[in-house]
């Protein structure tokens, strides 16, 4: 079970809103002692948006959120993923994470190497969220012919920060832009890909602690 | 009642090394204080819970025991990469 039956009246982490605004701030270069400086700001509308604080963690009129965004089309590509694009969620085998013309394609050291790697997350900065009668159908564009869907996903890199001024609490925030709420395991599986995702530490960091 | 008494200690060229014994202590000893807190300290592979009065100090070792998890919290990070993938997915 991907979402859970009954929503609780909680705005908790991976919960699935409606209305909430998305703002991107785009410069040509970091303003470095400039008085003047020109700026564009993005403002759109999601269809759907993520609540991105750890579960209580929403308060002070303020929440961190991130898009749903629509999937990509060369995910079924690979049959692995095609039968259940949520696979990219948990973690898989190095055969798995790609489609089966790749991997035969790659030389036997790539393939050894690869191997090594063990089970481990692919597209270590996405999400994705199952299809729901509740999320819009949509058409995915692609080279083999286009496909319908609603699965959705989260891209880790997208989050931000939104002010509004009902937001006080998890449980004092208007309850009624909450549409899905993910099933505890839904969630954990979200947990766990993010802290790996933000607790990957850099090569050259490993290196220098050795 | 068995407690243990020990220590840790940390040496300039990164070797460690635990000092720990039972201590018998006959029935209704006082020797505990009321209040006290216990602590884990993970060290290696082993978990070393450690018992402190409520101002920190050391009072001695409760149990050390192997950890069932071998790998620490920054050995599962590291351990853990991801599949170099994306670049296949390109339109």
């Amino acid at each position: 079970m991907f979402y859970e039956e009954k929503r609780q009246k909680v705005l908790r982490f991976g919960d699935v809103l409606q209305g909430y605004l998305l703002s991107t701030p785009i410069i040509p270069e970091p303003i470095v002692e400039k008085p003047l400086y020109d700026c564009h700001i993005d403002i759109g509308l999601p269809n759907y948006t993520i609540v991105m604080d750890p579960c209580c963690r929403t308060k002070h009129k303020m929440i961190s959120l991130s898009p749903l965004i629509e999937i990509w089309g060369t995910f079924f590509k690979n049959l692995y993923l095609a039968e259940d694009l949520t696979r990219i969620n948990r973690e898989m085998g190095p055969q798995q994470a790609v489609p089966p013309q790749i991997w035969e394609s790659f030389p036997e050291e790539e393939k050894e190497k690869r191997l090594t790697e063990g089970r481990v997350y692919a597209f270590e900065n996405l999400f994705i969220y199952a299809p729901h009668p509740l999320l819009l159908e949509y058409k995915v564009p692609r080279k083999e012919g286009d496909i319908k869907t609603n699965y959705y996903m989260l891209d880790f890199r997208n989050t931000y920060k939104l002010r509004c001024d009902k937001i006080n609490s998890p449980t004092d925030a208007p309850l009624e832009s909450k549409i899905l709420q993910l099933s505890v395991d839904t969630r954990s599986e979200l947990r766990n890909k993010i802290s790996t995702y933000y607790g990957k530490p850099p090569l050259e960091d490993k290196i220098s602690e050795d | 009642m068995n407690i243990c008494e020990g220590r840790v200690k940390m040496h300039s060229s990164g070797e460690e090394a635990i000092e720990a014994k039972v201590k018998n202590e006959g029935t209704g000893s006082p020797s505990i204080p009321s209040e006290y807190k216990d602590i884990i300290y993970a060290f290696d592979k082993y978990e070393i819970k450690v018992r402190l009065t409520p101002d920190n100090q050391f009072i001695g070792i409760v149990e050390v025991k192997v950890n069932k998890d071998f790998l620490s919290y920054k050995q599962k990070v590291t351990s853990k990469g991801f599949h170099d993938v994306e670049e296949f997915y390109k339109e």
